[in-house]
This record gives structure tokens, C-alpha cells and sequence, in this order.
């Protein structure tokens, strides 16, 4: 919803490849990666007629970091931005910082740039919108969590992209409602799911997807603190080798996914994902209780796992690894949650052990940060650390040679695997539905939520 | 029958501040923190306590509650924690769309439930029974379900009317109609079943009293005994039973306007909900009590309307 009001400083292509946005080149400033220069284009302006600035560039950096809002995480690889002349910014990085281009896309929205106005007052941002994209929203045809109605923003640089006289947004909580009003024709696009692709395919609607993320069991205690066995590397090994992700991804995926034990997926080969790796725990029941003997635990042990159905379908998946793991005489019993808010609560506060769900596919550049650095937070509740871990992740945030760099992730990948921290069952899909006459609704692994801006007939 | 309407506006009162602290109470106990369904579940430690500390969820539960009424008894009901739309302006949008839904349910229930009641109270047997047999269906499908065939029905397969969406009349006479046709049956339907079975178990009561012999056999014609009054007497019970019925249709409109995705109060609380947005739902809360206080003040005005001597009470 951001993407039609907001025009990103570089745009992210359906196939994952970066394009010109509000700014139309960008290159480092040299071999350290740490120096960032973009090129705003001169005819770009924000929908009250502002025009973009490298100043106002600038401001909006600013503002997201002081918001310290859902984008923080991502902003503050940028801890400051100057304006070199009037359509130059040069982007100061935290670090060498390879992928900065792509954090600056539609996908991590800090790239969507905010005008004065709206930064002038932001609680007013709630309900108006103040951005350089090609719409902008209406607020006196719009009911909030309703429906929200975008129009043409006259001062767009490219009025031939303006597709709708009218764009609506409408909220529709129930997905059967949602396929009911696609098929019927109310609306044009909507989000899918496993859940409800059949009924879509069976409704003759046209179905889009992409593999997307990767699916599996998050093993948070592993410092043993609420289940001892945990803490031994052996015992979290065991767990990868007893589960048969070829037989899990059919019956939870179906057509969906495909099979895959890294904290990765294929497509990101050069962020981290290691074709070297693949299969790298193979289901072998015999050897996953050998290896519980070895660790102490011949007749297995108990744990409980979180879950919920709005979570990746967690509840089912927590229950389909289960049923594996007690072959090996590991019983883990399923806690199930109505939200995520209220599997967060235990989660944060370091009553769960485990929980199943998904992760979206980052640049391991990112993943790290969110989901294996001792200070990662929500993905790092018990703030679990390995020296070896850290030391690749310090090696390749250093590594400033492109040729070296994969290489420098897949390290951090693989150390990340032999920890066994996460048991990765598939690479999901993320599905999406829409009318057979809507054009511009393509996905890839990197671009899996499509732009709206480019839908048209 | 002044008096007691005003001695149960005055008990109202402290039902209201009772339902606002326990809504409080019950979101603050409920699991889920709001600042991380707004910022989302990757967010670092320290943002969400520095959105805690600005949305004031950082102080004690029953600060937030004193902050919060010192505020709703002048007026100001807060903002949306998500939408920081002022809660006032989001139930002002969104209470004509549920008052309308209830309004035509309950039109739905009286106008098919109570002639037909009538009716199978004054034929034969087998006619009460094809009565109890759909009411008891009627009691039994749940809303959701009912909805989601409608929906299936007349949207999915004959195309006839919008499977979601509310349309405003002001937009759209014929428009709003439609949008709001299934939603109406999806509530008003149970509501007719539970209303015949009242109506026709009043009537049955009603119609074999001695007075009504009496009134035959003064010769009054059977229209004049049946509807002036033997359902005259027997819509006590039904008006009493239409009041819960209302009181249910809250708890069904959360349920239908989910289905339809309309924007009234019951969508309102469920998103709040789970969004843990406490302002929001105190707002829902406070005014599905206000509904359920004006249904029960009308009720007991149609009742003694009805029956003179409750008028003296």
C-alpha cells in the first residue's frame, strides 16, 4: 500500500534486479563499501509540489531513524546522510555494505522518501499520505480499515505509468471473502495462501506465486535453560536428521515448495545460500539416534513448541515435525496460539523453547543481523552466541572484494547449519490471486510481494 | 413507567464504568503487546520500549485506565493506536453500518417470525412442528456459516448480489440495498425462527385462556380474537426475547461484517482485538453498552405499551 504513494530511491524489478527510482544512478564512492552516492532525477516531486531534494532525502532518512519505527532494523545501516549538491546524497554505511542498493528498494521501504509536509507532522501521516509516488491517497473517499482510495499524483515524473483514475485498497479479513469478491469481480488482486490455492485454481482464477521463504522449526533455548538437551549440539543435529523434509514439503506445500535444510533459499546464492550445502542433513532416523546416545539422550527427551495457524500455518507444521521427532523418542508438545502477538509474550520472554514458522529470504547481510547475531532480539530471545559464528559474520561484514564475498556469506550460512539453531524443513511460495486480465503482477525469490504501481489491463 | 426508565438510565452509569474497567482489564491480562503488532515481531528490544513509553503502555494498568476515563467523561475517547484516527470519528463511521444491519435483522425476524408463529399456532399440528423443525435449524447454523453460503450462492454462483463491501446509501440507493441484503439474512433469518417459535408457543398459551372462549363466545369475528388480542397478549414475551435476540446480534455482527468485510462496530472489535488497540475497543465496548441499554429501555416501553398494567410499575 506504501508503494503507491511512495516512490522508492531505487526500484526493485519483478525479477529482482534494481532499476531507477526517484533516484536514477547510484554507484560507492570507493572500494570500502561504506560510501553510497545517489543521483536523484530532476523532475521528481512530492505530491503537494514539493520537489525531491537531496536535502529532503536527507530529512526523511532522519525522521525513520529518530522514529525508530519498524524500519530501524534497516535504517540504521545508514547512521547518517549529507546532501552533496542539490540531487546528490551521499549515504555514510554502518559497515561495507554490499547490498545497500537493495535495502533501499520498495521491498525495505526506508528507501520511500517522505516530503517536508508530511515530516512537518507526522501523526498526520496516518490518515494522508505525502510522497512522491504516482498516487497519493484520497482521505475524503477513504474509511480507515475499510478501504483506503488512492488518485493520480498531478506532480508524478512519469504520468504515462498512472494506470488507475482511482486506485482502491480494500481490507478484507476473511480469505474466502477475498476469493468470493476477485472471482466476482469487486476486486482485482488479492494475497493468497496453502490454505486456499485450490479453491482459487478451481475457480479458474490466475494464481501467482514464488518460493519466497523458508519454513521450519526455530530452536530458540539453545542454552538448555528450559530443555537441557538443547544446549548440545548433537541433540540439535538429531532433530535435523530425523525429519524427511521431501515428505513434510508434500504433505504441508504440495506443489508449493520444495525441500530445504538451510537458512536460505535458492536464488540467493551470491547472499549467503550454498549449493554445497544442499541435503546436508539428510533424513537417517538411525543416525539421528546415535546421535541423541552420544549426546546422553538414548530415550530422547520432552520440549514444548509454539505455533500458530497465522504464523506460517506454524500449529500443523509444529505438529508434522513432532510426529517425526518421536520416532526418535523426542516428544515435543504443540502450544498452540490464536495470534502472533500472543505467541510473542512467552516467545520474548523465554518460556518457549521452539516454535515453528517462516522466515522471509534476506541477504544473509541482513539475516544475520535479525536472526543469528547474539543481539539479534526477537530471533535471538536467549541470546545465544558461538565464537565461530561470530567470526565468520565479522570476516564477511569486513570482506570488501565482490569476488570473495559470496563465499564470506555461505561461510556464515554453513557455520549457522552444523549449529543447528534452525531446523529448516522447505522453501515455501508466496501466493498471490488475480484477475485473468490484470497485467503487472509478477513475483521472483527477491521481489515476492508484487508493485502495485505496476498493475494495469 | 418514567420513573423506571429513568432509575435504569441512572443504573446504567455504573454498568458503564463496570464494562470500561473490565475491558481494560481483560486486553491488559490477554497476552500480546500492541507496540510489536505495530512495529512487527522482528523489531529490536529498544524500539519496542521506546513505543511503549510513547503510547504511555509502559505505566501501570490502572494509570492507563485513570488516563484514559479522565479523558472519555469529557469526551475525548482517544486515538487509534494503528490509525491514530480519533476512536470517535472510527464509531461514528462505523455505528450507522451495525445499527442498520441490527435494524433490518430484527425487521427480518418480526415481519416473517411472528405471522408465521400465527399461523402455526392456528393450523394443524404438523404446521407447529415444520415451525419447531426450522427453528431449531435456524438456532443451530451459526451466522458465519450462513453468511459464507449466501455468499456462495448468490454472489459466487448466480452473481446476483456483492459478495463483500458496504456500500453507503448516499452513494448508492439500489447499491446499499444490495450490499447490505445478505448480511441482513445472514443475521435476520435465525432471528425469525427463534421469533415463530415464541410467537406460536405465546399464541398456542394465549388462545386456549378463558377470556378468549369469552371473546368467541361474545361473538367477536376470529381476526379481531387472534390478532387484537391473542398476539396483543402474546408479544410480551417475544419483545423480551427480540431484546436478547439484539444483544446477540453484537456478538453476530462481529461474525457477519467479518464475512461481508463491512466496516461496522463488530469488524471494529475484532480487528481491535487483535491488535490489542485498547482505546478502540474500550470505544466499541462502551457503545455496544449504550445499544444493549437503549434495546432493554425500548423494550420496556413497547411492553407497557402492550400490556397497561407494567405502565404503573
Amino acid at each position: 500500500m506504501f508503494d503507491l504513494a511512495y516512490a522508492p530511491l531505487i526500484s526493485l524489478n519483478a525479477d529482482g534486479t534494481l532499476g531507477p527510482g526517484l533516484a536514477t544512478s547510484w554507484n560507492y564512492t570507493d572500494q570500502t563499501l561504506t560510501g553510497f552516492e545517489l543521483h536523484l532525477r530532476p523532475d521528481a516531486k512530492f505530491s503537494d509540489g514539493t520537489a525531491v531534494t537531496a536535502q529532503s532525502v536527507v530529512n526523511s532518512l532522519q525522521h525513520e531513524r529518530e522514529a525508530n519505527g519498524p524500519v530501524a532494523i534497516y535504517v540504521n545501516e545508514i547512521p547518517s546522510a549529507t546532501a552533496v549538491d542539490a540531487s546528490t546524497v551521499l549515504l555514510h554505511l554502518k559497515r561495507a555494505d554490499p547490498q545497500i542498493g537493495l535495502l533501499l528498494t520498495q521491498r525495505f521501504l526506508i528507501g520511500e522518501m517522505v516530503g517536508p509536509t508530511g515530516l512537518a507532522n507526522p501523526t498526520k501521516l496516518g490518515t494522508t499520505t505525502d510522497g512522491a509516488g504516482p498516487y497519493m491517497l484520497d482521505p475524503s473517499s477513504t474509511v480507515a480499515n475499510d478501504h483506503y482510495t488512492y488518485v493520480p499524483n498531478p506532480h508524478y515524473w512519469d504520468q504515462s505509468a498512472i494506470h488507475f483514475k482511482t486506485f482502491t485498497v480494500k481490507v478484507i479479513a476473511n480469505p474466502q471473502t477475498a476469493l468470493n469478491a476477485l472471482k466476482q469481480g469487486q476486486i482485482a488482486y488479492t494475497g493468497g495462501s496453502f490454505a486456499t490455492v485450490d479453491t482459487a485454481k478451481s475457480q479458474g482464477l490466475t494464481v501467482n506465486s514464488t518460493l519466497s521463504s523458508w519454513y521450519g522449526v526455530f530452536l530458540w533455548d539453545r542454552t538448555g535453560a528450559l530443555v537441557p538437551a538443547l544446549k548440545n549440539i548433537q541433540v540439535r543435529q538429531a532433530l535435523e536428521y530425523a525429519l524427511d523434509r521431501p515428505g513434510l514439503t508434500k504433505a504441508l506445500f504440495g506443489s508449493y515448495g520444495v525441500p530445504n535444510d538451510q537458512i536460505s533459499i535458492a536464488g540467493y546464492e551470491k547472499d549467503g545460500y550454498d549449493p554445497a550445502y544442499e541435503s546436508h542433513y539428510t533424513y537417517d532416523v538411525a543416525k539421528a539416534k546415535s546421535l541423541l546416545a552420544a549426546a546422553g539422550y538414548p530415550n530422547g527427551f520432552s520440549m514444548t513448541l509454539g505455533g500458530t495457524l497465522a504464523y506460517g500455518n506454524g500449529v500443523v507444521m509444529a505438529q508434522a515435525v513432532a510426529d517425526q521427532w518421536a520416532k526418535i523418542g523426542v516428544k515435543a508438545k504443540i502450544q498452540a496460539y490464536p495470534t502472533i502477538p500472543d505467541m510473542l509474550t512467552p516467545w520474548l520472554g523465554k518460556k518457549l523453547p521452539g516454535i515453528a514458522g517462516f522466515y522471509d529470504a534476506q541477504p544473509m547481510f541482513i539475516e544475520y543481523g535479525q536472526a543469528l547475531d547474539p543481539k539479534a532480539g526477537t530471533f535471538n530471545p536467549f541470546e545465544t552466541s558461538d565464537p565461530q559464528l561470530t567470526a565468520a559474520a565479522a570476516a564477511a561484514y569486513s570482506d570488501t572484494d565482490a569476488t570473495t564475498l559470496p563465499a564470506a556469506w555461505r561461510a556464515v550460512t554453513d557455520r549457522a547449519m552444523d549449529l543447528a539453531w534452525y531446523d529448516p524443513i522447505a522453501t515455501g511460495a508466496t501466493i498471490d490471486y488475480s484477475a485473468k486480465d490484470l497485467q503487472g503482477v509478477a513475483l521472483s525469490p527477491t521481489s515476492f510481494v508484487p508493485d502495485p504501481t505496476r498493475f494495469h489491463y | 413507567m418514567l420513573h423506571a426508565l429513568i432509575r435504569r438510565l441512572l443504573i446504567s452509569i455504573p454498568v458503564l464504568f463496570a464494562v470500561s474497567i473490565l475491558t481494560f482489564l481483560l486486553t491488559a491480562l490477554t497476552p500480546g503487546n500492541p507496540a510489536y503488532t505495530i512495529l512487527g515481531y522482528q523489531a529490536t528490544p529498544e524500539s519496542v520500549a521506546a513505543l511503549d513509553k510513547s503510547l504511555g503502555l509502559n505505566k501501570p494498568i490502572l494509570v492507563q485506565y485513570w488516563d484514559w476515563l479522565t479523558k472519555a467523561v469529557h469526551g475525548n475517547l482517544g486515538s487509534s493506536l494503528f490509525t491514530n484516527q480519533s476512536v470517535t470519528s472510527l464509531l461514528w463511521s462505523s455505528i450507522p453500518i451495525t445499527v442498520t444491519l441490527i435494524a433490518g435483522a430484527v425487521l427480518v425476524a418480526t415481519v416473517v417470525g411472528v405471522p408465521l408463529g400465527v399461523v402455526s399456532a392456528r393450523r394443524a399440528r404438523s404446521n407447529g412442528q415444520v415451525v419447531d423443525a426450522v427453528s431449531l435449524v435456524g438456532f443451530a447454523v451459526p451466522p458465519f456459516f450462513l453468511g459464507l453460503l449466501f455468499a456462495l450462492v448468490f454472489a459466487n454462483e448466480l452473481n446476483i448480489l456483492p459478495a463483500s463491501g458496504w456500500i453507503p446509501p448516499h452513494q448508492s440507493v439500489t447499491g446499499w440495498l444490495r450490499s447490505i441484503v445478505m448480511p441482513i439474512l445472514t443475521l435476520g433469518v435465525p432471528g425469525a425462527a427463534i421469533v415463530a417459535r415464541q410467537t406460536r408457543q405465546g399464541m398456542i398459551e394465549t388462545l386456549s385462556k378463558d377470556y378468549v372462549r369469552s371473546l368467541r363466545g361474545r361473538g367477536l369475528s376470529e381476526v379481531s380474537v387472534v390478532y387484537k388480542h391473542g398476539l396483543r397478549n402474546s408479544l410480551g414475551n417475544v419483545l423480551t426475547l427480540l431484546g436478547l435476540y439484539v444483544v446477540g446480534l453484537l456478538l453476530g455482527t462481529t461474525l457477519v461484517e467479518t464475512v461481508f468485510a463491512i466496516q461496522g462496530l463488530g469488524s471494529l472489535a475484532v480487528q481491535a482485538t487483535g491488535q490489542h488497540d485498547l482505546p478502540v475497543l474500550e470505544g466499541v465496548a462502551v457503545i455496544f453498552t449504550i445499544i444493549v441499554i437503549i434495546v432493554f429501555a425500548i423494550v420496556d416501553v413497547l411492553r407497557a405499551s402492550l400490556n397497561p398494567k407494567l405502565r404503573t410499575r
